[in-house]
């Protein structure tokens, strides 16, 4: 029920439409904020350290839009407080150069030769917050609790394919039977049913960080909710937190790298207001600004004159339409695949990403292009599937009208263009949100001459509530991958595996799927995934993707080293130091 | 001194007629208080200046034959112009067509939920006010219970049970409202029934009909038509307010509120888009305030001359 | 005197039985739960442990009784939503920042209203008097979100007068960190300038009207004595039947402005546990907040019979 704040997104939600992101279960848009409990005011850190930095230890500003309350590694609630706080066996962290995995937790990891047994050996000199070692346990309690189908986390799939853990899991087998094994205090080793080129992309995932089993079990069912029961391995640690308003992270001086970590304090302030924030940016008190829309326009401007650093990033999101493949929709014709086409094909990516979004970039793809395989993006590699068809048909309405006609026909349907009636579920109310669903309204309004009415609900859960009882033709929903790899895109609309997809459901895309199981060479997967994102977007047309997401960080100029990650936290603060 | 002797009077005629001859014309309690609004410039502009904002609720969407819905992305954001008079907003579309429209929208809402607390409050408080005793004390524990609970977060519980829709909107709005009007009218009646003059009236006989057409509803009426004087800018208002919390009119429908808070969430790079219908808003509360100020002068028993 | 108090107070706390009761059924109406979300990914088992631990697994008459004898000892529970938050921390923790800045809102607004409601009484019909209505009327008709935006970028942004966020915490918690305060305070007290000049001035001209007023006219009082003596003193009437409602909304109706200058009040929390349907915290914190406007109303019937001779506290005046 946590995304009932929707119903107040105006206030809450910020630079993003939230809900598109709600589907990758927490992404690096919910932020939150503190202050600390020596200082006199929320913001008097704001306030003085554009002035006294350096005087008090090094401190950061930043800004969070919304706060969440989920501390659970497992949940993957707050990733990009969890890739802060806490540290698992790799670290993303990505800078201009793009995105680099680096060992953290693991000193080296050993891979068999059939790809099968994974031998990780973790650094010796790695402390919890509370000065106890990191060992092999921890990880190994961790990856069980994942496991264990009482949990039910979403992310226990992540590791599936560690020989017994879906039989676990599902119920079938023991926990003893999951194979992963510890050798001594600091290894332990895992076996897969089949070798797996995914595995260990997934490895800088925060489900498969460690816990600390003595403290988890104390805690019990307020773990993961109750940040004050929480003990850190990672170069920060949470230590306050004013609910809705500010949060601090100070430095982890027990962090194995400590020597390292250059920040001493990182303040967060809750400021919904785009407004207040450029405000608070502009005069210093904020040190980065997580920039949408006109934003981005003005802040480049300042960035030419050499006023402030920009970090320009593309992020693997994708944003689709969805639809009703289950029951056809409250009209009935969303079965058809030259109806949905109709639809995808009526709505201009490139015009909507630039009238409504100001940013992003208009895809026709599922993959985004931030995900790379051998280190280059994957869709520099593989054409994206619907650009070709999509030219045919793009700005012809009586083209456009033509394919409907055809899929009304090819239904049987007798019904005139004008008296059928779609529906566009939607949530969320920021200008954003009302923009991109009336955008999809007078797009197909106007290009297929339908009628589409909104159903627009007040928050996420009514939104569920909603999609589950299928009153919708078509709706908008997005993806963030968790890993990188193009499957963690495909695998959404495998059949089962999400219902937030629209139920989209063929054997033979499944059948696909399955037959990479063992596949290692990266050039026979990236035929493979090719051949599938060509079966569901331009055969079949399961979902019409609208754009690819970015990030756009603008940070002052004595603010250095400051990263971005993908699929660790946005904000990378790991290296960051101030400078004046 | 010479005393008077009837000899020195003389009849000159007298009829019943003459007795009661009223040397002026009879000015009835409506007439008067029509006489005295008219002389109150600032109550009469505000009349005109709703007059004319009741005639651009209905026209004025059709005056640049711009459609409010429709968008037209190749014009987007664009500034005050004599194409546009008040810019366009980010998809495009014409602003002062899309003013017009919020603005019946706004204006709708709130007279039906005007209309509703009125009624409501009225019949409540006579009932408050007839029966008295404990039904009276029952009666004014359940307005106090509803005015203890913070009303915002009675509005949005109502919003949440009762679904994100018009009706919904109207209920949340009224459901704290009608409390003060319900008093206002418990308390004018119990004045009333005590007061000398219907006493009187009731002494020589009136009919109860005559005690409520010539005392009560006179009476009332003040109060009421002041009540709803001012809770038309107050409802406009509130929702706007609600649009800020998300849970005011559904998209593509728009009121000022919706149109305010796009507006604001682009402030920084067209001002404009928040002006307009800020001013808009601010000219329809104030003229309803006003002439609420006037009508109040003007419907006062205690003013008349 | 004494039966007077006692009736008061056992009306009292009626009245707060009735809103706890309406309260707890109102919430049972929404639809869904507080922790449907949560529990959604869960077992069976786990999910039913859970409904347990908060008690949601009992049928809803129970729970009633169970939530009104936790009222009636001062124990709300513990916060469905963020856990260890229970409603008494909370009530410590944000209550005062809450109650600070609408104290400063109210008493800032109540001054320059009443003075602004004088004016426009005493000079009625003139520039002054439309200039009050004007400015009074357009303070109301712009939402407080906007002119706090308007005043956080022109003062803390343009000008650098004021801080742009935050609120004063520790030993500035009420006297202290004045400058935080400074455009958070002014957002809100427009409100209150508008409403108390308007009534003011409404209730001045009924009182000029008044016999009493002539009779002191006619004894050659003066104006400025008669104004103090006589229209003050029965124009305030109004005036403090309203006080209490402007002090009970000053304390949840902060919410925009606790949200644009991140002020961790109670306005805000309200909000959000509402949107969070956090049943604990909003019966916890709606008995709590009328409470406070019942004793509020209660002192404010004190003072009536302080200030008008006419109301006796036997409550048989006429």
């Amino acid at each position: 029920m946590k995304k009932r704040t929707k119903l107040l997104s105006l206030l809450m939600a910020g630079a993003m439409a939230a809900g598109l992101l709600a589907g990758c279960g927490g992404d690096g848009e919910t932020q939150v904020a503190t202050a600390d409990n020596n200082t006199t005011s929320t913001a008097e850190n704001a306030g003085q350290d554009a002035d006294t930095s350096g005087s008090g230890g090094q401190q950061i500003n930043l800004r969070a839009v919304t706060f969440g309350n989920n501390y659970d590694v497992q949940d993957m609630g707050w990733r990009w407080m969890m890739a802060e706080c806490y540290e698992g066996l790799m670290r993303a962290v990505a800078g201009p150069d793009g995105e680099e995995f680096i060992y953290a937790g693991a000193e080296s990891i050993d891979v068999s030769d059939d790809g099968l047994v994974y031998t990780f050996h973790l650094r010796k000199d790695a402390k919890w917050s509370d000065g106890e070692p990191v060992t092999a346990n921890d990880y190994e309690y961790g990856w069980k609790r994942l496991l264990n189908p009482e949990n039910g986390y979403d992310y226990a799939s992540f590791i599936f394919d560690v020989a017994g853990a879906e039989e676990y899991y599902n119920g079938q087998g023991s926990i003893d039977d999951v194979a992963i094994k510890v050798i001594d205090e600091y290894t332990f080793e895992v076996t897969l049913k089949e070798a797996d080129p995914t595995f260990q992309a997934k490895l800088v995932a925060t489900p498969l960080y460690p816990t600390r089993e003595d403290i988890a079990e104390a805690a019990g069912d307020n773990w993961g909710k109750d940040w004050k029961l929480c003990v850190y391995n990672g170069p920060y640690c949470m230590t306050d937190l004013v609910e809705d308003n500010s949060m601090t992270w100070t430095k982890n001086e027990n962090y194995w790298d400590a020597d390292e970590v250059k920040l001493d304090q990182i303040n967060w302030y809750c400021v919904p207001e785009d407004v207040t924030a450029a405000t608070m940016f502009d005069n210093g008190q904020l040190d980065v600004f997580d920039a949408s829309g006109d934003y981005i326009a003005k802040y480049d401007a300042e960035v030419e004159a050499g006023n402030i650093q920009t970090l320009s990033t593309e992020y693997p999101t994708t944003a689709m339409i969805c639809y009703d493949h289950q029951n056809g929709g409250k009209s009935g014709l969303m079965k058809n695949v030259k109806v949905r086409k109709a639809i995808s094909y009526s709505i201009n990516r490139e015009e909507m990403v630039s009238a409504v979004y100001g940013r992003y970039s208009a895809a026709y793809g599922l993959v985004a292009p931030a995900i790379t395989m051998d280190g280059e993006s994957y869709r520099s590699q593989a054409e994206e599937p619907i650009k070709a068809e999509y030219e045919e048909y793009a700005n012809n309405p009586e083209k456009l009208q033509a394919l409907f006609q055809e899929g009304l026909d090819e239904l049987g349907v007798t019904t005139a263009p004008s008296d059928i009636t779609l529906v566009l579920l939607d949530y969320g109310n920021t200008t954003e949100d009302q923009m991109e669903r009336e955008y999809i309204q007078q797009s197909l309004q106007q290009n297929l001459g339908v009628k589409v009415e909104l159903n627009t609900v007040g928050d996420y859960a009514m939104f569920q509530s909603e999609r589950d009882a299928y009153n919708f033709d078509i709706f908008l929903w997005s993806w963030s991958s968790d890993y990188n790899d193009p499957l963690d895109f495909l695998n959404i609309m495998k059949t089962g595996v999400y219902p937030s997809y629209g139920r989209y459901s063929n054997p033979e895309y499944d059948a696909m799927i399955d037959s990479l199981n063992g596949v290692q060479d990266s050039a026979e997967r990236l035929a493979k995934y090719q051949e599938m994102e060509k079966l569901l977007l331009l055969d079949d047309c399961g979902c019409a993707p609208i754009y690819y997401g970015d990030k756009h960080y603008y940070y002052q100029n004595w603010v250095k080293d400051f990263n971005t990650s993908s699929f660790g936290a946005s904000q990378e603060l790991y290296r960051t130091y101030i400078e004046k | 001194m010479a005393a008077l002797t009837p000899d020195k009077f003389k009849i000159i005629g007298y009829t019943q007629e003459e007795a009661n001859r009223i040397d002026r014309p009879t000015i009835s309690y409506w007439q008067d208080a029509w006489r005295r609004l008219r002389k109150n410039p600032v109550a009469m502009a505000s009349l005109v200046v709703l007059g004319l904002l009741v005639i651009l609720v209905i026209v004025g969407p059709l005056i640049r034959g711009y459609d409010y819905e429709s968008m037209n992305v190749m014009e987007k954001n664009l500034k005050p112009s004599s194409k546009y008079w008040f810019g366009t907003d980010n998809l495009g579309r014409d602003l002062f067509s899309r003013i017009w429209v919020g603005a019946r929208a706004s204006l709708v809402i709130a007279l039906v939920a005007t209309a509703l607390k009125l009624i409501i409050g009225t019949i409540y408080g006579a009932l408050m006010a007839h029966f008295g005793g404990w039904v009276d004390e029952v009666l004014m524990r359940v307005i106090e219970v509803i005015n203890s609970i913070p009303s915002l977060l009675l509005t949005i519980l109502i919003m949440m049970v009762l679904g994100n829709n018009l009706f919904a909107l109207l209920v949340a709005l009224s459901v704290t409202a009608w409390c003060n009007t319900a008093r206002q009218v418990r308390g004018m009646i119990k004045q009333l029934r005590e007061s000398e003059y219907v006493y009187a009236a009731e002494v020589l006989g009136a009919s109860p009909v005559h005690i409520i057409m010539k005392h009560y509803i006179p009476n009332m009426l003040g109060i009421l038509i002041l009540d709803t004087a001012t809770a038309i800018p107050m409802f406009i208002f509130t929702e706007a307010g609600l649009s800020f919390l998300g849970i005011g009119l559904k998209a593509p429908a728009i009121s000022l509120g919706v149109l305010i808070s796009m507006g604001q969430q682009n402030m920084e790079f067209y001002p404009f888009q928040l002006l307009f219908p800020c001013l808009v808003l601010c000219i329809i509360v104030m003229a309803f305030n006003l002439l609420g100020d006037g009508l109040r002068d003007a419907l006062d028993p205690r003013l008349r001359q | 005197m004494g039966k007077f108090l006692i009736r008061r107070l056992a009306e009292m706390i009626l009245t707060l039985f009735l809103i706890a009761t309406a309260t707890f059924f109102l919430l049972e109406a929404v639809p869904g739960d507080p922790l449907s979300e949560r529990a959604d990914k869960l077992s069976p088992t786990v999910k039913e442990n859970l409904y347990k631990k908060y008690g949601l697994d009992k049928p809803m008459m129970e729970r009633y009784a169970l939530t009104m004898k936790g009222i009636c000892v001062g124990d709300f529970g513990e916060s469905f939503v963020y856990a260890g938050q229970t409603v008494g921390g909370l009530i410590h923790d944000r209550l005062p920042v809450s109650a600070r800045l609408g104290l400063q809102q109210v008493t800032l607004g109540v001054v320059v209203g009443l003075l602004l409601g004088i004016l426009a009484a005493v000079k009625r019909g003139t520039i002054a008097d439309y200039l009050v209505i004007a400015l009074s009327v357009l303070l109301i008709s712009v939402p407080h979100l906007i002119f706090g935006l308007l005043l956080q970028k022109v003062f803390a942004g343009n000008l650098q007068w004021f801080p742009t966020i935050g609120w004063p915490a520790g030993k500035d918690l009420w006297f202290g960190g004045w400058e935080y305060t400074v455009l958070p305070t002014l957002t809100g007290c427009f409100t209150y300038i508008a409403t108390y000049a308007r009534l003011l001035k409404t209730s001045m001209l009924d009182v000029i009207n008044q016999d009493y007023v002539l009779t002191a006219e006619s004894k050659g009082l003066s104006r400025a004595r008669i104004i103090r003596k006589h229209i003050l003193r029965n124009s305030f009437i109004p005036v403090i039947t309203q006080l209490p409602m402007s002090i009970a909304m000053c304390i949840t109706g902060s919410f925009f402005i606790e949200s644009i200058f991140s002020i961790p009040g109670i306005g805000q929390y309200y909000v959000t546990a509402v949107n969070n349907q956090d049943l604990s915290i909003i019966m916890g914190e709606t008995v709590i907040l009328a409470a406070m406007y019942i004793i509020v109303l209660f002192i404010t019937d004190l003072l009536y019979v302080a200030i008008d001779p006419r109301i006796s506290m036997t409550g048989k005046s006429r």
